[in-house]
């Protein structure tokens, strides 16, 4: 079962709702009645891992009380390695030993992926530094711990939410009726962005034309590039709309995870808008630290080479925790160039004002993410070069290529959407706009995308 | 936003939409595929439409608790509106042959319910024939002039056993004291390799009443969920606008005992099917054991019919020549799972007095005839399927003594 999913929006959380609101009629039941449904939802996607995400829970929460942060930060790391990197480095490694003819190779897993080991394992790391630098003190009660872990609406691909936020709403859920119709409204957003930008926009990416030789030239490239980096944007936006909106009607508040990045004007204010809450974790949690500690051993006058390395290893890390492939990596890296570059010029501030600056940064974006999308080394030589102009414009050998332009649609709304900079569900139904004819639209999007969802429809963050 | 933009984007809007129609209504909308995919098309197109101008034009104005209230009742009322149109027109034209023996032509197969139909009108017969479309051509006229006793055929597209199980207590519902003596149930390998209960979405609601609360509650889920999907709308339109394409899709026709008769296909379409068939079955998978669930649904046909005195021959329908030896000729898999089947019902035998079964799946006087007795890899024309029931004569003659001797 997946969020996006008739049986979770028709059964799983009308039946939660509805046990919640008039089973759990205590402030305690309601808590467990959250704690009990998380770990339906988790059961029914991944009834395995269930013990591992209990241990890893009873883990982070018994070494925050015993004041053993590096000691639970190991233990969560290593989850994390086992299970998503292992391979990786296994079959690196294992190149690197063939290349000097040894025979000796490590072992290749077939194991799944915990469903959200990425997520909830920054969310115990989060926590237990936060347990450790004082800023509050660990809880006492396992049970919100687990819950506070296991939250069904953010589980599959957050956002990532401190203890403090999340935790405490946890621990004391208060519902009320503007909030659930929020959440309504949040949920209509992020389904219709969904199934009729993000989705339609994937028709024309799992398309023959998007492969290697199956387009040419400067023009493919720069168009299967932009198709990508709305997709992934509508597709990850509408999964935090849905989300925060779950939550929502259980009263609970989620972070913010954009804010129209693509609005941005330098790599700096991307970040800030581009799947937040990952940023602000790795901002505070690893940025900040290797900043302070890397000024402490270089000292003030080497400020800028402090800032350029905290920038290069930090993005490289952001890379690496979206995937275990070097492509991630890579893209990683180049954004941290791009930070790098972007504090090295700021001495032009006036150069962002400059429409030429912004679309230069644009192309700069999208050109990233041609190896955020490359799905192995061939298809991104391929890619670059053809982003590069080693095969030329290409514009006639694209139109004649292109045989299914039902995604045009799809491009030309998102584009507008975000032009216009109503594309966040905060600002599509702001409470100013809630009239009934509104409310009505929208709860017919809602349910027209939910008939359009004909079984389960994956969100593309959730891979990570 | 200005006047002049507003106009701007309506055009651009309204434009977009021609577009789309006239280029598909230039092209053979008849196609299914076609069709589907246009109508998928339309509904995004104006989705889009709709969505942009909600965002551009639309504005509010203050928002209050009262206000909340009223607004929560306008996105129920929406969501609820959808939702259940959709379900009303899946109950209505019924598209997938779900729920009745439906006034309009169904987009699939499905012959369950126009069976019951006629099942319901004849008196108890003698004999039952169950299974598959494999068993369409299995004649109950002849069956009657041969061997003298009265038959219906009750097989059905795409039957497994969990049909099989909820028909046979439909039938025991309706015999009164008169029940059938003999099932004949065309069964195939891969209804013990596992329990397909997704064809529980086809079970006549007749057969619900009959059925355990978890293969109710699967049932019932699978129907809400087809009627809230928008293969119904598409597939409803198609059959009814493009009613004379759809008619051209309908494989079968029924006799009122059930017979079911193929129109005849040409030679190409012959070798298309027989590759086709080879295509989809070749990569047969592992049979390491066989699936308990399965068991345990055909013991408990067994265990019924038995203590209704009533003898159960299960039978593999032969394939044709070509299929054989490209699927299951030298198939490891294959074998292994005969040899299991062999020793299951060998115990079976045993513990079951009523229980009969003869594998049939290479019988070379119906096997080798290949393009005169099959339409396909696997689906018999009538003069195959008189030599099939012609070898199962002896058989279904000691099944029919054994009932009338309890």
């Amino acid at each position: 079962m997946r969020i996006a999913s008739q049986e979770f929006l028709l059964f799983f959380l009308p039946v939660t709702v509805g046990a919640f609101y008039l089973l759990c009629n205590t402030q305690q039941k309601k808590r467990y009645c959250l704690l009990f449904a998380s770990l339906v939802f988790y059961g029914l996607v991944n009834l395995d891992y269930i013990p591992l995400i209990f241990l890893l829970s009873f883990i982070t929460f018994w070494t925050a009380r015993k004041n053993q942060a590096v000691f639970g930060i190991l233990l969560n790391l290593s989850a994390l390695l086992v299970f998503k990197y292992w391979n990786f480095f296994a079959e690196n490694l294992n190149l690197a030993v063939q290349a000097v003819n040894s025979s000796t190779t490590l072992p290749i897993t077939e194991w799944l992926l915990p469903l959200g080991i990425s997520y909830f394992t920054f969310k115990h790391i989060g926590y237990l530094l936060d347990v450790k630098n004082s800023l509050y003190p660990p809880t006492e009660n396992f049970l919100t711990f687990l819950s506070f872990t296991t939250y069904f609406p953010q589980i599959s691909a957050g956002p990532i939410s401190s203890f403090k936020d999340t935790g405490a709403q946890l621990a004391a859920p208060v519902p009320d009726r503007s909030q659930f119709l929020t959440g309504l409204l949040y949920i209509s957003v992020g389904l219709t962005k969904k199934i009729f930008i993000s989705d339609a926009l994937g028709v024309f990416l799992n398309s023959p034309f998007n492969a290697v030789d199956g387009f040419s030239g400067m023009a493919g490239g720069w168009l299967i590039v932009l198709v990508f980096s709305l997709q992934l944007y509508f597709d990850f936006s509408a999964y935090t709309d849905l989300a925060i909106g779950v939550s929502l009607l259980f009263g609970i508040r989620l972070p913010e995870n954009f804010n129209n990045p693509y609005l941005a004007a330098n790599p700096v204010e991307f970040w800030q808008r581009w799947h937040m809450s990952l940023s602000r974790w790795f901002q505070v949690y690893l940025f900040n630290p290797i900043s302070r500690f890397l000024l402490k051993k270089l000292g003030s006058e080497k400020r800028s080479l402090a800032q350029y390395t905290a920038n290069l290893l930090t993005m490289t890390l952001v890379g690496f925790w979206h995937g275990a492939a070097w492509n991630f990596v890579l893209w990683g890296f180049y954004h941290g160039v791009l930070l790098n570059i972007s504090y090295w010029r700021k001495n032009f501030k006036n150069l962002e004002k400059s429409l030429i600056y912004r679309g230069l940064f644009l192309l700069s974006l999208m050109f990233g993410w041609a190896f955020f999308m490359a799905p192995d080394s061939r298809y991104l030589l391929y890619m670059l070069k053809q982003l590069l102009y080693f095969n030329g414009f290409g514009i006639r050998s694209t139109l004649s290529k292109l045989d299914n332009f039902t995604f045009l649609p799809a491009l030309l709304g998102a584009l507008l959407l975000i032009i216009i900079g109503r594309v966040e569900a905060k600002n599509l139904v702001p409470s100013s706009r809630r009239s009934f004819a509104y409310t009505l639209i929208w709860g017919i999007f809602a349910a027209l995308s939910v008939i359009l969802l004909q079984g389960n429809r994956e969100f593309l963050y959730v891979q990570f | 936003m200005k006047l002049k933009t507003v106009l701007g984007l309506s055009t651009i809007g309204v434009s977009l939409i021609l577009a789309y129609l006239l280029y598909f209504a230039g092209r053979n909308l008849g196609s299914y595929p076609v069709f589907e995919q246009s109508v998928l098309g339309l509904i995004n197109l104006f989705g889009l439409v709709v969505l942009i101008f909600l965002v551009i034009f639309y504005q509010g104005g203050e928002s209050s608790q009262s206000r909340n209230e009223f607004s929560l009742k306008g996105w129920l009322l929406g969501a609820g509106f959808v939702l259940i149109a959709f379900l009303g027109m899946s109950l209505y034209f019924d598209p997938h042959g779900l729920y009745s023996a439906s006034s309009f032509l169904t987009i699939n197969p499905n012959a369950r319910n126009l069976k019951l139909e006629f099942y319901d009108r004849v008196e108890t017969p003698e004999l039952i024939v169950f299974g598959s479309s494999r068993a369409f051509p299995v004649s109950p006229r002849e069956i009657q002039d041969t061997l003298g006793y009265s038959a219906f055929n009750l097989s059905v597209e795409g039957g497994t056993i969990t049909d099989y199980r909820f028909l046979l207590d439909h039938v025991l519902s309706k015999s009164a004291n008169n029940d059938p003596k003999v099932l004949l149930i065309e069964m195939d390998t891969d209804d013990f390799r596992n329990l397909n209960r997704d064809v529980l979405l086809f079970s006549p609601p007749a057969l619900m009443r009959f059925m355990p609360l978890v293969y109710f509650s699967d049932a019932l889920t699978q129907k809400v969920l087809d009627g809230l999907s928008i293969k119904t709308l598409i597939d409803s339109v198609y059959l009814v606008a493009l009613s004379s394409a759809a008619q051209r899709g309908q494989a079968y026709t029924f006799e009122s005992d059930g017979l079911g008769t193929r129109a005849p296909l040409t030679s190409d379409q012959y070798v298309r099917l027989v590759a086709r068939d080879i295509e989809t079955r070749k990569n047969w998978g592992k049979c390491s054991r066989l699936s308990p669930e399965s068991q345990l649904f055909f013991e408990q046909i067994l265990e019924i019919s038995r203590d209704n005195n009533i003898a159960v021959i299960i039978y593999f329908s032969p394939v044709n020549k070509p299929f054989y030896d490209a699927v299951f000729a030298q198939n490891n898999q294959f074998d292994r799972c005969q040899r299991l089947l062999e020793t299951y019902f060998a115990g079976l035998a045993t513990r079951y007095p009523n229980f009969f079964h003869k594998n049939l799946i290479y019988y070379p006087p119906v096997s080798d005839l290949e393009e005169t007795g099959y339409h396909d890899g696997v689906h018999l024309k009538p003069d195959a399927a008189r030599l099939l029931v012609d070898a199962l004569t002896p058989m279904i003659k000691a099944a029919y003594a054994w009932s009338i001797s309890q």
